[in-house]
């Protein structure tokens, strides 16, 4: 996945002993200058020839350090998923990974870069870096699986069952209308005995371009026709229409030409 | 001159300047010409409404300008003054002045939105009412024709003929 370049921007790390010789000696203003110029560059991906050298330089080690991280995190998925597929096998593997371990070590904005961060071997390096793998303190991998995909009830009669996974996925697709939506689903349900065996996944039957998702949308339609019953609403080609004949049949310049003639004589 | 005369010519000189209003503006809208501003639109009426050209025959004439463009190898654009009074020197699109042209106050019938200026209802009225096409008169005219008129008088008197 590519990174947008403010995401990228938010993870530039600066050394503040190596910035402040950099900028020694500029006024205030000048300083001002140089601050909302670099936070611009790191922004627009450093791809201005006129970027400061040295926020260049900090740019480009911070990008090579998340890509590093994102190779790390795939590598660390990767290993989750082959332990899973072989769950009966003991797991050796040990590590001290503060990004494992720490209950806030996701990347956060752009932070003091005091400690280096830690580089992935999967050997024994007895050092202070870490190992890849499951740290001594974790649950077991499947624990971790089921709590993920545990379905609850939800609705008036209760009967849609969605993940809380899929529950975030449909707030996205309907926002504040999610509610209504499981609603009809639910009351689908509820009076056909059939679709509880019919419907096996509700989040599914929930999606964008289904009958609900549609059913949904026209309701909105509907208010908002009922809400500009009494505006006398026009289709924007109306609009366009009047606003057309209003130009062309404005007689105002001439009316005053007339006036002004009229006056005159 | 009656009352309804000045109300004739009133609504014809109205009539004649809306319909160069809307020729321009219609000008500006399909050719996509600079937008004016209500000064600027004031001044480019009053100038075409200088040129010796009747109210029947300007839409021929901002269309025959066109042609003069394509004739010229341009692309069709917005016509200016200067543009008009060129064709109206070079160019002929078959009037000479107001009274070799049939109802030469009026836009044509063809003119479907012209005829539906405010200037041109409030005559149609009148005609309708009136059962006649009554043409405008210059005051002008009534003058010179009645200055006329005495002079041709006293020469007679003088030569007693």
């Amino acid at each position: 996945m590519t990174r947008r370049r403010s995401t990228i921007a938010k993870k530039v790390t600066f050394d503040m002993n190596e910035m402040a010789a950099h900028v020694y000696g500029m006024t205030d203003e000048e300083l001002g200058k140089w601050m909302h110029k670099a936070i611009k560059d790191c922004i627009e991906g450093c791809i201005d020839p006129e970027t400061d050298c040295f926020v260049k330089r900090m740019y480009e080690e911070s990008y090579g350090k998340m890509q590093q991280k994102q190779k790390e995190n795939a590598n660390t998925y990767r290993n989750r998923l082959a332990r899973q597929k072989n769950s009966g096998k003991p797991n050796h593997d040990k590590t001290n990974d503060p990004v494992l371990t720490t209950p806030s070590a996701s990347g956060s904005c752009a932070t003091l870069a005091t400690t280096p961060m830690p580089i992935s071997t999967n050997g024994t390096d007895a050092g202070a870096h870490s190992v890849r793998g499951t740290p001594d303190n974790a649950a077991p991998a499947s624990n971790i699986l089921q709590l993920d995909t545990s379905k609850k009830p939800y609705g008036t009669c209760g009967h849609v069952m969605l993940t809380e996974a899929e529950g975030h996925h449909l707030r996205e697709v309907y926002g504040e209308n999610l509610k209504t939506a499981i609603d009809i689903l639910d009351a689908y349900i509820e009076n056909n005995g059939k679709a509880a065996k019919k419907y096996k996944n509700h989040a599914a039957v929930l999606r964008k371009g289904n009958w609900v998702y549609e059913k949904v949308q026209n309701m909105i339609l509907a208010q908002k026709r009922i809400d500009n019953v009494g505006n006398n609403h026009k289709s924007f080609k109306q609009m366009d229409r009047d606003e057309r004949t209003r130009f062309f049949f404005d007689t105002s310049v001439v009316d005053r030409m007339i006036d002004n003639e009229s006056s005159a004589m | 001159m009656n009352q309804a005369q000045c109300k004739i010519n009133t609504l014809a000189r109205a009539l004649r300047l809306q319909v160069i209003n809307y020729l321009v503006k219609e000008d500006i809208f399909k050719y996509r010409g600079e937008n004016l501003n209500d000064d600027d639109m004031a001044m480019t009426v009053q100038l075409i409404d200088r040129l010796p050209c009747c109210t029947r025959k300007l839409p021929e004439l901002f269309r025959d300008a066109h042609r003069m463009h394509c004739e010229k190898g341009m692309m069709p654009h917005s016509v200016t003054v200067g543009d008009l009074e060129w064709c109206m020197e070079f160019r002929s699109i078959g009037y000479k002045c107001e009274q070799n042209v049939k109802y030469s106050w009026l836009p044509a019938p063809e003119e479907t939105m012209l005829r539906r200026l405010p200037a041109f209802i409030q005559l149609d009225k009148i005609y309708r009412s009136t059962k006649k096409a009554i043409p405008p008169m210059a005051s002008k005219h009534d003058v010179v024709s009645e200055a006329n008129a005495i002079i041709n008088e006293l020469a007679i008197s003088l030569t007693g003929n």
